[in-house]
């Protein structure tokens, strides 16, 4: 008997141990005075900048107490904030929010409207370019973000190769882009197997790839459209099947790999002429790059016919307010604070992104960084003429559906661009059919 | 003669897989060490040998906490298992009580459960008791093993019954008798689910992938897959692999100690299947 | 009355002690089956009927999960991969194994050696044998690619084309598992009495008659274990994928697991993910059974 009691009381401790956990994961919440908890995200520049601004903070203002900790990094930014507002566990602040998730976590209530807050509009409509806030306004007319930063995505071109090739310009239209990359592409040694080619892309099937091949192009051929119009499809055109064209050709003809090849192949390998990224590699270039090694950004490549400014995919981030703050008000006054001319020069200076505002090249407060960093005035510039993501809950599958044809019809050669398009045009509609209506 | 040719034959086509076998094992431990630019050469010399891309590894991902995770996490289930299993394992093949029959049909009938039906349900439980991120997300679901009750349940039928009579006419409760007296006849198949449990969670990617996202609490498969998946390697192959070497070592290790318990473990329980 | 001997009487005490210990030793059990069994398997039902993004409420969807998975091309194409993965691993399988087997199984030297060799991938994790043949099969740089062109054959795309990213993976998978079949294989072997054999040579059978008349059916019911163990590796194949392809390309390697895990964690979508899980659940036990019934017939 005295045995069954032992197992009878082990079992009741595994109970009391999950009890414990359980218990364990609830926060506790007293405290005198507002406690704002804040979230950013974990790569080490964004971490210092956020330190130093709560610290700032926290000095000015001893009535408004703000924590940092780093999000919980995993697959992907996304799930983290949505198992946290799922669960409960979702901080006052985040500033690492993906707009594309944006509208679900609108949708299920997690995220505060910025229209809620006295003057919050009005300030953000002040920062950010006209333009670029358009694409962050929810389809219910409410702001749920403050848009952030960006990181404006270009071609970076290792121009020591271009110029062994024979090619002395940055390519501006496809057409010279097609005569540079047959220049570059090339076997050397004869054995059959391509060992310089023009661009490295990702041809791995996930959407997410897709934003640093086809969306830029996307956005840079249609003058600055995105895949949606409201709930409607937008890319349904001309445009995206001479987009998915050009890809196509290059992929058949070895300018891109169909197989992603092992290692850093632009910087280390020096294999590929060029790469489509953001500033952020410019401190990894200078570190890794050979003693020859020569590069320059370059804007994404046009149609022969297309007349206007050079736009591209921005890579934008914002910060959202959860609806579960106590403190709205005093979580608007921290971010306003975040998103402040001093502390936009602060996130320049310390993480070498972007602050989404309309003055960055005229404010003199920000002159003498770009003059000490030339290469990122070329990034600057490109601000206002990006685009990010459509407000809509089912733009990944929408992505997805377009990642899928970009497969079958670019790399892979096994249908026409028409019909591409025509496929994830009619997968798109379906879907926001079933689910993307409001 | 024929017979003498055939057997060398056999002997040279088996050196043969047998090198098919261990060569890119070597391969891969011989590349880890290798300089980034030679490491796709399908020979092991190199100019140089480096241990860089192990300082690179450890500078970059906690991999050894994941190591010590690993372990963390398939110990303790282990012995969960071990202890909880052969508790019911002794109940259902040793002890009458209403109910049994009907108990020992609930297991077969999770047995044949496709894992697939209650994963999603079962992470949204874990998120809803906010156990996303905690060890406890990791070693409950496999604290015990219908599996193993199984086996346990089999292997303890054919004790003879005398044992257990004798036991209690000395006075010894049920547990007693199962860990004093069933335990120590019980080697074979305690060495059996040990085995074949450790090595599962041990080796297990899909449910860390689902419920751990803090890098401090993830295991090693998980980390490895990431590692592999994501930018975190910067593309550095010599850097992935070596995370891969990394996990090989210890099982190789303890493999080539331990071999003949692994082999017959493995067989016994994919028979029974 | 009725007469009660005393010793049925202290045997009816007894017999309630051992059913009071029974309930307690199975207790755990009951708790875990309770939580980590039953619980999910009532909420999955539930969650296949809704809509659900796991933030905010539940949205009763009635069959619309059900007519979205029959409409659904990739759901039908991770089920036809999944079928192609089985239908190449299975053969190649029984064949490796059973040839390796029937070596081991003759008086040749070194046969622990070999045994444990061949054993080895088997205990090694999947990530780490992923990870591993990543670079072995890497188009321009791999080892297999080299090593075909010491004998002139042409660079084979195996992870970049959609014809044989799945065929590759399949060879993958053989490589890593063919040393417990062969384990199984020669215990299969080895209850067949030398005997048999010799008694078979006495009445002049040939190999293939020995073959077919003792060996085949002496590891027949390992074929079977191989068959099921190979079918429900091939509906749980994640990491391979995952590690590798990321289902692509063309969705060539879209394996179920790897479709749920999309849809769950990709896309949010934990009614459709749950969906799916109770579609594959269901197919998979049908093949098993199927293949029970067929194999038993056999017999």
């Amino acid at each position: 008997m005295v045995r069954q009691r032992a197992i009878a009381v082990s079992t009741c401790l595994i109970l009391a141990s999950i009890g414990l956990v359980l218990l364990s994961c609830t926060r506790s919440q007293e405290s005198d005075g507002v406690q704002l908890l804040l979230w950013s995200s974990t790569n080490p520049p964004e971490m210092e900048h956020a330190r130093a601004l709560v610290t700032e903070w926290n000095l000015a203002h001893p009535d408004t107490f703000v924590t940092l900790q780093p999000i919980p990094e995993g697959r992907s930014g996304e799930e983290v904030l949505i198992i946290a507002a799922a669960g409960g566990t979702a901080p006052d602040i985040c500033t690492n929010i993906p707009p594309i998730i944006a509208p679900l976590l609108a949708d299920a209530g997690s995220l505060l409207p910025l229209d809620s807050i006295n003057g919050a509009r009005q300030a953000i409509e002040a920062r950010v370019p006209e333009e670029v806030l358009a694409t962050f306004i929810d389809n219910d007319g409410l702001l749920y973000q403050i848009p952030w930063k960006g990181n404006p995505i270009l071609i970076q071109y290792n121009t020591t190769m271009l110029h062994d090739a024979g090619v002395d310009s940055l390519p501006q239209t496809w057409s010279e882009f097609a005569i540079a990359a047959d220049k570059v592409t090339v076997d050397l040694d004869g054995d059959g197997a391509i060992d310089r080619r023009m661009t490295l892309f990702n041809p791995i099937s996930e959407w997410r790839q897709r934003l640093f091949d086809f969306y830029p192009f996307f956005i840079a051929s249609t003058g600055g459209e995105t895949l949606l119009n409201g709930t409607e499809v937008n890319f349904d055109r001309l445009e995206t099947e001479r987009v998915f064209r050009f890809f196509q050709n290059g992929f058949e003809r070895n300018w891109f790999s169909r197989s992603l090849p092992v290692g850093d192949p632009f910087v280390v390998g020096e294999k590929f002429a060029s790469r489509i990224t953001g500033p952020w590699n410019i401190a990894y270039t200078e570190r890794f790059k050979g003693d020859n090694f020569e590069y320059e950004y370059g804007p994404i490549p046009v149609p022969d016919d297309y007349v206007g400014p050079k736009f591209t995919f921005g890579d934008p981030k914002s910060i959202g307010i959860f609806s579960t703050t106590d403190h709205p008000d005093a979580a608007w006054a921290f971010v306003d604070f975040y998103t402040s001319r001093s502390a936009d020069l602060r996130l320049l200076e310390i993480t070498s992104q972007l602050p989404l505002r309309r003055d960055l090249l005229s404010d003199s407060l920000y002159t003498e960084f770009f003059s000490q960093n030339p290469r990122m005035v070329q990034f600057a510039e490109q601000i206002p003429n990006t685009r990010g993501f459509d407000q809509n809950p089912v733009l990944q599958e929408v992505f997805d559906a377009i990642a899928m044809q970009f497969d079958a019809v670019c790399v892979h050669s096994r249908r026409t661009p028409e019909e591409g398009v025509e496929k994830a045009a009619n997968r798109s509609r379906t879907i926001l059919r079933l689910r993307g209506n409001k | 003669m024929t017979n003498r040719w055939g057997k060398w034959i056999a002997i040279v086509g088996m050196g043969l897989v047998a090198f098919s076998f261990l060569y890119p094992f070597l391969w891969m431990f011989v590349a880890t060490i290798k300089p980034e630019k030679e490491i796709t050469e399908v020979g092991l010399l190199a100019s140089q040998y480096s241990l860089d891309n192990y300082r690179v590894l450890l500078d970059r991902i906690p991999i050894l906490r994941a190591l010590l995770n690993s372990f963390i996490v398939a110990v303790t289930s282990t012995v969960s298992v071990l202890i909880f299993c052969s508790l019911a394992g002794y109940a259902l093949a040793r002890l009458r009580f209403p109910g049994r029959g009907l108990i020992h049909n609930l297991i077969l009938f999770t047995m044949v459960m496709p894992f697939q039906l209650t994963l999603i349900p079962l992470y949204v439980m874990m998120v809803k008791f906010g156990w996303v991120d905690t060890y406890a997300a990791l070693i409950l679901p496999y604290s015990m093993s219908a599996f193993a009750i199984l086996l346990f349940r089999q292997f303890f039928l054919q004790m003879p019954q005398d044992l257990i009579d004798a036991a209690r006419i000395d006075g010894l409760g049920e547990l007693s008798i199962l860990f004093r007296i069933f335990w120590p006849l019980s080697k074979p198949i305690l060495i059996t689910v040990g085995i074949v449990h450790f090595m599962g969670i041990w080796n297990e990617a899909l449910w860390p992938l689902i419920v751990i996202r803090d890098e401090m609490l993830m295991t090693m498969p998980q980390m490895v897959a990431l590692f592999a998946v994501a930018g975190q390697a910067e593309g550095q192959f010599g850097v992935q692999l070596s995370a891969a070497a990394l996990m090989t070592l210890p099982v190789v290790i303890v493999f080539v100690f331990l071999q003949r318990y692994f082999i017959e473990s493995m067989a016994t329980s994919g028979l029974k299947e | 009355m009725k007469y009660v001997d005393p010793a049925t009487r202290s045997v009816g005490g007894l017999a309630k002690q051992e059913a009071h210990a029974g309930r307690v030793l199975i207790a755990p059990y009951i708790i875990f089956f309770l939580i980590f069994s039953a619980y999910p398997l009532i909420f999955s039902l539930i969650l296949v009927f809704h809509h659900w993004s796991i933030v905010g409420p539940l949205e009763w969807a009635g069959l619309d999960n059900f007519a979205e998975l029959i409409s659904d091309e990739l759901f039908w194409k991770s089920i036809v991969n999944t079928l192609f993965f089985i239908a190449i691993h299975v053969p190649l399988q029984v064949v490796v194994a059973l040839l390796l087997a029937a070596i081991l199984n003759e008086k040749i030297p070194a046969r622990s050696f070999f045994r444990a060799t061949f054993f080895l991938p088997v205990v090694v994790s999947g990530v780490a044998v992923t990870v591993l043949w990543k670079q072995l099969f890497s188009t321009d740089a791999g080892l297999f690619n080299q090593v075909l062109a010491w004998f002139d054959i042409a660079r084979v795309p195996w992870l970049s084309s959609p014809e044989w990213a799945m065929p590759s993976i399949a060879i993958m998978a053989t490589w890593k598992n063919v040393g417990l079949y062969v384990i199984l294989f020669l215990a299969g072997l080895q209850n067949v009495p030398r005997s048999q054999y010799e008694a078979a040579e006495m009445d002049g059978a040939g190999w293939w008659a020995k073959f077919r008349h003792i060996t085949v059916p002496a590891i027949n019911p390992v074929v079977v274990i191989v068959l099921i163990l190979s079918t429900l590796g091939g509906f749980s194949l994640f990491i391979e994928p995952y590690v590798l392809t990321n289902g692509g390309p063309m969705n060539s390697t879209l394996s179920g697991v790897l479709y749920i895990f999309k849809q769950a964690f990709g896309f949010f979508r934990m009614g459709y993910a749950a969906t799916i899980g109770l579609a594959l659940a269901v197919i998979v036990l049908t093949v098993v059974l199927i293949q029970r019934k067929f194999v038993e017939r056999e017999d």
